[in-house]
């Protein structure tokens, strides 16, 4: 009986353990519907503000997500530690005539209504006669769970929308972010 | 003196009889060997190693996903462009947002971060 009580016993350390190691898989929920994401190209009506297509349309989420997180694991360390805790990265840019400028305000400030609305807090909002940022970042329970960037730069030539969805820490974001370097929306193809 | 065959009924019977036995006593050896104390101690580290072959099976087959290298490749470099550019929006409109925006609205642990992207 006592022998029995053991088996029994190993048997449901041995699941727990492997459940433990799959949780992750199983437990992914979709990213769409996470409090950190934010359907940048419906709420503000790309189609409808941007002539041109985007020229950069990043989407990684998921299994991709997971595979570039591996896939940084030797190289950079620190940089998987971040992307392990990420559940999807978004962005959105395009290349605008000086005339357009007004098309991204417009756009960026439906964004912006919509996010305060949902009840997130605006951590930069910078208007410049060559530079507009925009930065807002989503929390529970003291925790970052989503950071949305619109920015437009080059004097009005190139913007970029960013939706970073996941566990983040601003700070680690911060100084892994400041290693790489940044082209223009040209060179990011 | 004549031969006689035995009955098929009884050589049926016998036969089955004779394998009984024998799975009987194949399963009362592998009962004692399992049983032994040398494999008992070994029970934990048999597991571990099962356990750790189902995990290396996992990696490899997810290894052989459809996502070719190159795709991930991208997808990397992407991801750092990303995270350049959040750090980027910090750095680069950081007297701004101390005049402006870093105050009531901003929860305090995001302000310090901010403060520190900032600074740096």
């Amino acid at each position: 009986m006592k022998r029995r009580t053991k088996t029994l016993k190993s048997g449901l350390a041995a699941i727990a353990v492997s459940l433990l190691l799959v949780s992750p898989a199983l437990g992914q929920r979709s990213v769409e519907r996470q409090s950190g994401y934010v359907n940048l190209e419906r709420i503000g009506h790309f189609d409808d503000y941007f002539e041109r297509q985007a020229t950069i349309e990043v989407n990684v989420e998921g299994p991709l997500m997971r595979l570039v997180a591996a896939a940084s694991l030797f190289e950079d360390p620190e940089l998987a530690d971040l992307l392990l805790k990420l559940d999807g990265v978004f962005v959105r840019g395009f290349e605008l005539d000086r005339s357009d400028r007004d098309a991204f305000e417009e756009s960026a400030s439906l964004i912006g209504d919509y996010l305060e609305d949902e009840g997130w807090s605006v951590v930069v909002k910078v208007r410049d006669r060559d530079e507009i940022v925009q930065m807002y970042v989503n929390m529970e329970d003291d925790t970052v769970v989503g950071i949305v960037v619109m920015s437009m730069e080059g004097g009005g030539e190139e913007t970029v929308f960013v939706n970073i969805v996941g566990e983040i820490d601003p700070e680690q974001i911060g100084s892994i972010g400041r290693k790489f370097h940044i082209g223009g929306v040209r060179d990011w193809k | 003196m004549p031969d006689e065959s035995c009955p098929e009924e009884v050589t049926r019977g016998v036969m089955a009889h004779v394998r009984r036995d024998v799975r009987h006593s194949f399963f009362n050896r592998l009962q004692a060997t399992l049983n032994w104390q040398g494999v008992a101690r070994l029970k934990p580290a048999i597991a571990m190693a099962l356990l750790l072959i189902v995990v290396l099976s996992s990696v490899i087959v997810g290894r052989n996903s459809p996502v070719p290298d190159a795709e991930v490749a991208q997808a990397l470099a992407d991801v750092k462009m990303a995270l350049a550019y959040f750090s980027d929006a910090g750095r680069t409109t950081g007297t701004a947002v101390k005049q402006d925006i870093i105050g009531p609205f901003v929860v305090r642990p995001v302000s310090r971060s901010m403060n520190e992207i900032i600074e740096n």
